[in-house]
């Protein structure tokens, strides 16, 4: 187990180094309380599974039984809903379908992974501006719940800057990340040599430096990393830091979120939320099946439906659930046929993904794909990552009409000029 | 030359109507000389040397300085700057520019030494600048930087994000990332060094055969669509399902690009007949394990590593590409004819079509043919449609190539680019400053896309001696440059920067690189270095079968038994990640590790959980895939790891400071870690530290030092 708290003093000495920034401001505070557009929003938090590749609709939530020998090993199984089949690696979220939403009409204009994966966390294409992915705008518009920890966390990012990014709102804004869930915050032990005297000196000497420094160049970057070194220190200080601790839930509970490293990842964001962390961002990677996709779903499908049907179930059973906002999503689904080594290539004009408590009616499938699992069969149903994007922020509460400006004076909104537009009627209090 | 007007409007168009397959008529784009382009590249590819110049030798440049191109760039710098009434910034102090030529040229900050002997405050006196004004030690400088090995070492670390890492490749680029490294250090011309990536076909232990490494994919098609955007600026992968939404070429186009470098027969069907091993019967071998009790499954894993390998690694592709690809079966092109399934030949989007010699007629086959996806050898080019691409794409007549090049150059020197995005050009895409960028074109075109030449000519500027503006100044069509742009130092600038506080000779680094990875081709270059190529039926068999033997009696796997016994498996596992390393209580680390290399000699990507990582090392999951932001993880490794990890050593700053005596103890922990003396304020406040404290002081003003903003800033 990682412990922080004796070295507590040494850390409060150095609290607030940043040039005149208080402790309690450290993690990112808006100004002022943001226009909420729901006023009684139900989700408070959110956690986002991204599934990173590609998931394949065919194989998990929209089988095509219809389309024969498309399906490869895939059989389908029936969930709890009448008429609504499931790919066999997903029993039990079939079982559980009661409890959260199924967006099965999605459908997005790229199919490269760079675009899709920003799309789908910022709601812009790239471009010149470094457009904030949800975490920061959630970060930037709500208050914290829990000052002892980070606003924001991204679990095992692939790359660095995907969703823990701040944006253009800066580091301040960007999720703490954690590379392996089962090791807690990485480098978070202090140095046992050092005592806390000499410690001290350290944080006054090393203000001094950033002060002198700051004053003679005052750029943002600069100034990102004096109120990243505050938010570090205010963490290490943090009394709840048993939070980022997994080895403190019992065998039972790992084993029900499976001994995977998204079971790991879920299960850490289940502790944070539970400790009032406001978004929690996991990652789950290698989902690019253009090769032997059997094989990988066997491995794979059954990892997934075991660690987001566990964090349902205990969301749920807690009461957790009515709070927080619970989405996995995907860049984009994959094509109708096999690809030259029994896989399947990316498929952007249809695929799925999920929603679930928060405000969130449960036991719902929204929209359909066609029959050939290549598009959306109804225009009119069709959800564009955009929507998608709106919609957590219409779940959460937050005014996505809002134009922020970025480094260049431009306006951004989290609805990207109206592109993006609420499912209103996924929710219970629409 | 192109002229930068047309440069602007050079994109990726739809052809015209009028013209054969020429992009940008419109406006003009010259291919003059393309023909001859190609003779010379041909040439080239022929292994028939074009250049009049020997390769640089070490320790200098050949040439003089070409002080004409600098004052060519200063003068259109200064005259952009007139325009706009925006001053030049203050010349740089000289302690700022040492660190700047350092960082920029060879990625790491001076050590001690090399400040003392630039600044000439060495304790012996002793300069190997002396005599000399500062212009003239910094031209000095210059030329040392670009010439010294750790030159390489850091361009790396910027080019070797052209080539993402495909999933579940087993870090086979190990050997391609060496070869690419000693390109940049030889300065072979960014055109023949893309020319030969594209195109080389040769055995991958011999020569520049391993350069055909760079082709290797997980995905053709993101593959393709790297290549396009990195080297061409062209985004167009959307175009691979339907006519590109937000540019001007449609699906066809799309698929027509592909057919110069899709269709390759099986490499099966082109192996040599003269090599023993090529003869061999792996069935017979498959039956022969199968039926021995004494051999257990695994062997016939032994079996697969000599057919994959001796099919595809140790031998010479003989394959070329067919220059046809077919439209998919979802090809819904609104602009452009075709029908799903049908076949396509290649056709680039704009400028003088290759020469590819099709057989007649000049369509594709009836499209109500039954659709196989094996191209017809009827249809094939009689020539190599690889080369003729790569031909296309790196000829000095391709505006597109030069253009990114040179845009990425300036970028990387002076922090912002004459148009930005820098890795994208677009219909709208116009240079900040039209003849800068028409200057740097030139530039690259007369130094033959030598890039030290290059380097040379921008780093001598005065532009590049100014004091940095502030790196929040953001890219706008009619900005100037009164400075190079202040900005955070990348992952790998960071971890080298702490290498050398560890040992300063960490950059001297030499021979054979050893990779601290399992890299999946060390057991091919040992089967090709040990002279299994020659191996016929009998011996063949007779290996495996002992091979297969002996490790079920050891309990271990075929291949691990290779591995471990043979000595074929690389380092797989001997050493875990610096970071996890680096975590254990007790470090016993004596000299320089190659754990403790320079960042480009480490495992590229690095392990998630590495300090690289952490710090924005691309994953090379994408291009342009590093960041420089902020982050609380970076935080905690300096705040809590890197003390323990990197002031340990001798060899390191700490013994230089243990030389020293009073106030000059503190002033070296400035000089290696900022390049610079302590502030009168600075040492005042130090000195109470080292009074308080004692020896041990010296330590807690380093670990000060290189978690201040400053050391993590270059300016």
């Amino acid at each position: 187990m990682i412990n922080y708290t004796s070295r507590r003093t040494f850390l409060k000495q150095g609290a607030g180094m940043g040039l005149g920034l208080s402790a309690a401001s450290a993690f990112g505070e808006p100004e002022s309380p943001e226009a909420l557009l729901l006023k009684h929003p139900k989700a408070k938090k959110l956690i986002y599974l991204f599934v990173d590749g590609g998931l394949s609709q065919i194989d998990s939530f929209d089988p095509k039984p219809k389309m024969g020998d498309v399906m490869m090993d895939t059989r389908v199984i029936n969930t709890k809903l009448d008429g609504v089949q499931y790919g066999h690696y997903f029993p039990q979220l079939a079982e559980h379908i009661d409890k959260y939403c199924l967006i099965r009409s999605m459908s997005t204009g790229t199919a490269s992974h760079g675009t899709g994966v920003y799309v789908t966390h910022r709601n812009y294409r790239p471009g010149t501006a470094n457009h904030p992915p949800i975490g920061a705008w959630i970060s930037r518009m709500l208050p914290t719940l829990n000052e002892n920890l980070p606003k924001t966390v991204a679990i095992h990012e692939r790359s660095q800057g995907l969703g823990s990014s701040g944006g253009f709102f800066w580091a301040k804004y960007a999720a703490t990340t954690i590379p392996v869930a089962a090791n807690g915050l990485p480098a978070g032990r202090q140095l046992a040599d050092v005592s806390d005297d000499r410690a001290s000196d350290r944080l006054k000497a090393l203000k001094m430096l950033n002060e002198e420094f700051y004053r003679a160049n005052q750029s943002n970057f600069i100034r990102d990393h004096i109120d990243v070194l505050d938010n570090t220190l205010s963490l290490l200080r943090s009394p709840d830091f048993s939070a980022f601790d997994i080895s403190l839930e019992s065998d039972k509970t790992r084993e029900r979120y499976g001994d995977s490293k998204l079971g790991r990842g879920l299960l850490l964001a289940r502790r944070l939320v539970e400790n009032d962390v406001r978004f929690v961002e996991v990652t789950t990677s290698g989902w690019d099946h253009h090769d032997n996709i059997m094989d990988e779903m066997k491995k794979m499908g059954p990892m997934l439906d075991r660690a987001l049907s566990a964090l349902i179930i205990d969301l749920n059973a807690s009461g957790l659930l009515d709070e927080t906002l619970v989405v996995l999503t995907t860049e984009f689904g994959r094509q109708n046929h096999v690809s030259g080594k029994a896989g399947r290539d990316h498929g952007p004009g249809g695929y799925c993904q999920i929603l679930a408590g928060g405000g969130i009616r449960p036991g719902m499938v929204y929209g359909k794909t066609a029959e050939d699992a290549q598009g959306v069969k109804d225009k009119k149903a069709k959800v564009s990552p955009e929507d998608f994007f709106v919609t957590m922020a219409y779940a959460m509460g937050l005014d996505y009409n809002r134009k922020y400006l970025n480094v260049d004076k431009r306006e951004f909104a989290m609805n990207n000029e109206g592109k993006g537009k609420p499912l209103t009627s996924i929710f219970t209090t629409a | 030359m192109v002229n930068v007007v047309e440069i602007q409007l050079v994109h990726i168009g739809r052809r015209s109507p009028v013209t054969h397959g020429i992009g940008v008529p419109a406006v003009g784009c010259r291919v003059k000389g393309l023909g001859l382009s190609i003779l010379v590249l041909l040439l080239v590819f022929l292994g028939v040397g074009i250049s009049t110049r020997a390769a640089p030798v070490s320790g200098g440049f050949e040439s003089p300085l070409d002080f004409k191109q600098v004052e060519r760039i200063d003068l259109l710098v200064g005259k952009r700057l007139g325009e706009i009434t925006v001053k030049p910034n203050p010349a740089a102090s000289p302690e700022v520019l040492l660190r700047r030529m350092y960082l920029q040229i060879i990625g790491r900050n001076p050590t001690v030494r090399e400040f003392e002997d630039f600044m000439e405050m060495s304790p012996s006196g002793k300069s190997t600048f002396s005599g000399l004004t500062l212009v003239e030690k910094k031209r000095k400088l210059i030329d040392q930087l670009l010439q010294s090995r750790e030159y390489g070492m850091h361009e790396f670390n910027f080019w070797s994000e052209m080539k993402n890492e495909p999933d579940n490749q087993n870090m086979k680029l190990f050997y391609f990332w060496a070869w690419f490294k000693k390109q940049l250090n030889d300065d072979l011309p960014f055109d023949q060094l893309v020319f030969k990536m594209l195109t080389e076909t040769g055995n991958i232990f011999e020569g520049d055969g391993v350069a055909r490494e760079f082709r290797q994919n997980g995905n053709f098609a993101n593959w393709f669509a790297d290549v396009m955007l990195y080297f061409h600026g062209a985004h167009i992968t959307c175009a691979q399902c339907h006519d590109h939404p937000f540019d001007s070429y449609n699906q066809r186009q799309y698929y027509e690009m592909t057919a110069f470098l899709r269709n390759e027969g099986h490499p099966m069907d082109n192996l040599p007949e003269t090599l023993p091993i090529n003869k061999v019967d792996i069935g017979k071998i498959r039956k022969r394990v199968a039926g021995d009790k004494e051999l257990d499954g695994r062997t016939g894993a032994l079996i697969n590593r000599f057919a994959f390998w001796f099919s595809k690694w140790a031998q010479p592709e003989k394959t070329q590409k067919a220059g046809v690809d077919r439209l998919p079966d979802y090809f819904q092109s609104e602009e452009a004819k075709g029908d799903p399934g049908q076949l396509v030949r290649a056709k680039v989007l704009y400028g003088k079509q290759p020469d590819l010699r099709f057989p007649e007629p000049e369509e594709g086959e009836d499209p109500g043919k039954e659709q196989k996806r094996k191209v017809p050898p009827e249809e094939w080019s009689g020539n190599d449609s690889r080369i003729a691409f790569a031909q296309w794409l790196t000829a000095r007549d391709n505006p597109r190539f030069t253009l990114m090049l040179a845009n990425r150059l300036w970028k990387k020197t002076v922090g912002i680019g004459l148009f930005e995005p820098a890795n994208k050009i677009k219909e709208k895409t116009k240079p900040s400053d039209p003849e800068l960028m028409q200057a740097l074109i030139g530039l690259v075109h007369q130094k033959d896309f030598r890039l030290k030449e290059v380097y040379r000519v921008i780093y001598n500027t005065t532009l590049f001696e100014r004091e940095s503006s502030m790196e929040s100044v953001s890219f706008s069509p009619g900005m100037g440059f009164p400075g190079p742009v202040s900005r955070r130092v990348s992952a790998e600038q960071m971890w080298d920067n702490l290498m050398v506080l560890r040992n300063e000779y960490v950059g001297e680094f030499d021979g054979e690189p050893r990779p601290d990875h399992p890299s999946r081709l060390h057991p091919y270059k040992a089967y090709y270095e040990k002279g299994y190529l020659n191996f016929d039926q009998e011996q063949l068999t007779e290996y495996v079968l002992k091979v297969g033997r002996e490790s079920r009696k050891a309990g271990m796997s075929a291949l691990e038994y290779e591995n471990k016994h043979l000595g074929h498996g690389g380092t797989r596992g001997a050493v875990p990640s610096p970071f996890i390393q680096a975590n254990r209580d007790s470090l016993n680390l004596n000299g320089i590790e190659y754990k403790f290399l320079r960042a480009s000699e480490l495992r590229v990507p690095a392990r998630i959980d590495h300090f690289l990582a952490h710090f924005g090392q691309s994953s090379r999951k994408e291009l342009f895939g590093s960041v420089r932001e902020a982050s609380s993880t970076q935080a905690l490794i300096m705040i809590n790891w890197a003390e323990k990890n990197l002031f340990h050593e001798k060899g390191g700053i700490l013994q230089v400071v243990d030389q020293r005596e009073g106030d000059e103890k503190i002033r070296t922990l400035f000089k290696g870690t900022l390049a610079r003396l302590p502030s009168e304020k600075e040492l005042l406040a130090m000195k109470g530290l080292v009074a308080k404290s004692g020896r041990v002081a010296y330590r807690d003003i380093l670990w000060a030092l290189v978690n201040c903003n400053e050391f993590r800033s270059q300016m």
